[in-house]
């Protein structure tokens, strides 16, 4: 932890704020220490993380060893990612998908390299890159200032308009799941220096809040750069960070192609789902997403059972979370859903009915997934086929 | 690190971790429940801690993320006033917010926006640096910069006339 800039000129710094807040209630510290006693052991020796990492790791490390074989399952050639190179912001984003994943989508349009801008007051966005499946949009955005703008990178509002006029609302942070905006500046000057010419940022918009990406395309609106609706400017240098206007960026979307990658297995298989005895009656996969439709079985004993055994690892990663723990390849290999914000697995249902949705941080090979896993460790599986 | 080890580094920086969550969910219901869920979550992921030595950092990382979480669950479904209160309903275990008698302060920390209220409570308050902020928030640099700088000087507005502040 690094000590507090001198460099703050307004506010007392070395007034005792910490001393202003609350200690700990005593009911938060007596439930923290029970937490503390009751973990176990021999957790240590096998933690979740480390299969989790390596399994990820793995993946894309052995992946120049499939090349072959996976240009001659996806018609694709090398050659093709000289011609067409990714952006190098998006590989990062999406975790390093090998070439031969993005020859793959490269040739079924499912990508496109540059694309719309637009300029209002000195303030040009332009699109970098789109990646899409059927559930998912990334769009990869680069922000250049005519002048170094002073404070942060953002929008007062992101809202992506559909063909057929519909608008919806997409705030970070505020939907859930919905918008995750990975933006970061390049500094121009040193590190501290607050000016910046140049941001970058990275969107992606998931069919679960937006609906299925059916359209020709979308248009992404931002509004007004560096505003806040929580705050308004009073100084000259505040009123300079503000610029009001639209940018509007038109975005090409390709549905037939990506539904050639989205699989659909019809299963009956009963899984722990949220600690609950879950019959698995269909899952929908597509490259960046995996949803589940099943039944919650309403049999009290098998329901009790599920939450003393399964309880406490659903609860570990937070809400939901542990749903789902990933797909296995033919060849053995592991993704497991991301486990960043953007990756949570959520659930919802009425009565018995549940419906489960989780993303990849990564893109997934969706014509050579051989099991859908579930558990702590992924060590319940599903083997899937895909039906005719 | 073992159990003992983990164990003891949680104490110690439970004051921490209370003030964090505290200054994101705003009541001790959900603040609870963030941080056993962050202790569970650390715990498991343990063999992910490269050094020892940003356990603090890590852990911190965990739990914002878990207080956001929990944010995000109960936004969509209750007012903000239904949130505020909901560690204070009836038999509740905790006592409300005027009986524990904050310091005007702290009051006026917390009615800061929670943009600005939270990266103001990981740098003034905890001492977290701006890039620390920025990866813990998946935020640029520059946008933390500029909340902080908004926060502090809407902060002293507020502020002025409480001793020991100016």
């Amino acid at each position: 932890m690094n000590k507090k800039s001198e460099n703050i000129k307004n506010g007392n710094l070395d007034f005792d704020w910490k001393g202003q807040f609350p200690t700990v209630p005593e009911q938060i510290h007596r439930s923290l220490v029970n937490t503390l006693e009751e973990l176990p052991d021999a957790l240590q020796d096998a933690p979740i993380s480390s299969k989790v990492k390596s399994s990820t790791t793995a993946l894309w490390r052995r992946g120049a060893l499939l090349a072959a074989a996976l240009v001659a399952v996806l018609g694709t050639t090398v050659a093709a990612s000289e011609i067409f190179k990714w952006n190098e912001r998006t590989i990062r984003y999406l975790h390093n998908p090998s070439e031969e994943i993005q020859n793959k989508f490269t040739n079924l349009g499912l990508t496109s390299i540059g694309g719309d801008s637009a300029t209002v007051e000195g303030i040009t966005v332009a699109v970098e890159q789109v990646v899409q499946d059927e559930n998912t949009l990334y769009v990869a955005l680069k922000v250049t200032a005519e002048e170094p703008i002073v404070g942060g990178w953002g929008f007062l509002k992101y809202q992506y308009v559909t063909d057929e006029g519909e608008t919806l609302n997409l705030i970070p942070g505020t939907e859930k799941h919905s918008f995750y905006n990975d933006s970061y500046s390049r500094q121009s000057h040193a590190e501290e220096e607050p000016l910046t010419k140049e941001g970058y940022a990275f969107y992606a918009i998931h069919s679960n809040v937006v609906g299925k990406l059916t359209y020709d395309h979308l248009t992404l609106r931002l509004t007004d750069y560096n505003y806040s609706q929580y705050y308004t400017p009073v100084t000259a240098e505040e009123k300079e960070m503000f610029i009001e206007g639209c940018w509007e960026l038109s975005i090409p979307l390709n549905t037939d192609s990506a539904k050639q990658l989205t699989k659909v297995y019809e299963v009956n298989q009963e899984v722990p789902m949220n600690a609950e005895p879950v019959t698995v009656k269909e899952i929908t996969l597509t490259p960046f997403t995996l949803s589940i439709v099943g039944e919650a079985s309403e049999d009290k004993e098998k329901r009790k059972e599920y939450s003393e055994k399964y309880d406490k690892w659903y609860q570990a990663d937070g809400f939901g979370q542990k749903c789902i723990y990933g797909i296995k390849y033919k060849d053995g290999r592991v993704v497991d859903l991301s486990h960043n914000t953007a990756g949570l697995g959520t659930f919802s249902g009425v009565g018995a009915e549940r419906e489960y949705y989780g993303e990849f941080n990564t893109i997934v090979d969706t014509n050579n997934v051989a099991a859908i896993l579930f558990g702590e460790n992924g060590e319940i599986s599903i083997e899937v086929e895909e039906t005719p | 690190m073992n159990k003992e080890q983990f164990t003891e580094k949680v104490l110690s920086a439970e004051q921490s971790l209370y003030r964090i969550a505290r200054s994101i969910l705003q009541n001790d219901t959900d603040c609870e429940d963030a941080m056993q869920n962050a202790v569970l979550s650390a715990y498991s992921k343990l063999d992910s801690l490269k050094r020892e030595e940003y356990f603090q950092t890590w852990l911190t990382r965990i739990l914002v993320n878990e207080c956001y979480t929990l944010l995000r669950k109960r936004k969509p479904n209750v007012s903000y006033e239904e949130y505020m209160g909901a560690g204070e309903d009836a038999g509740s275990t905790f006592q409300n917010e005027e009986a524990r008698g904050f310091s005007e302060v702290f009051e006026e920390i917390q009615k800061l926006d929670e943009t600005y209220r939270i990266p103001f409570v990981l740098h003034y308050v905890e001492g977290y640096s701006v890039r620390e902020i920025s990866k813990m928030l998946n935020c640029s640099q520059g946008s933390i910069k500029t909340r902080l700088y908004r926060s502090r000087n809407l902060l002293k507005e507020r502020l002025k006339g409480v001793e020991g502040y100016e």
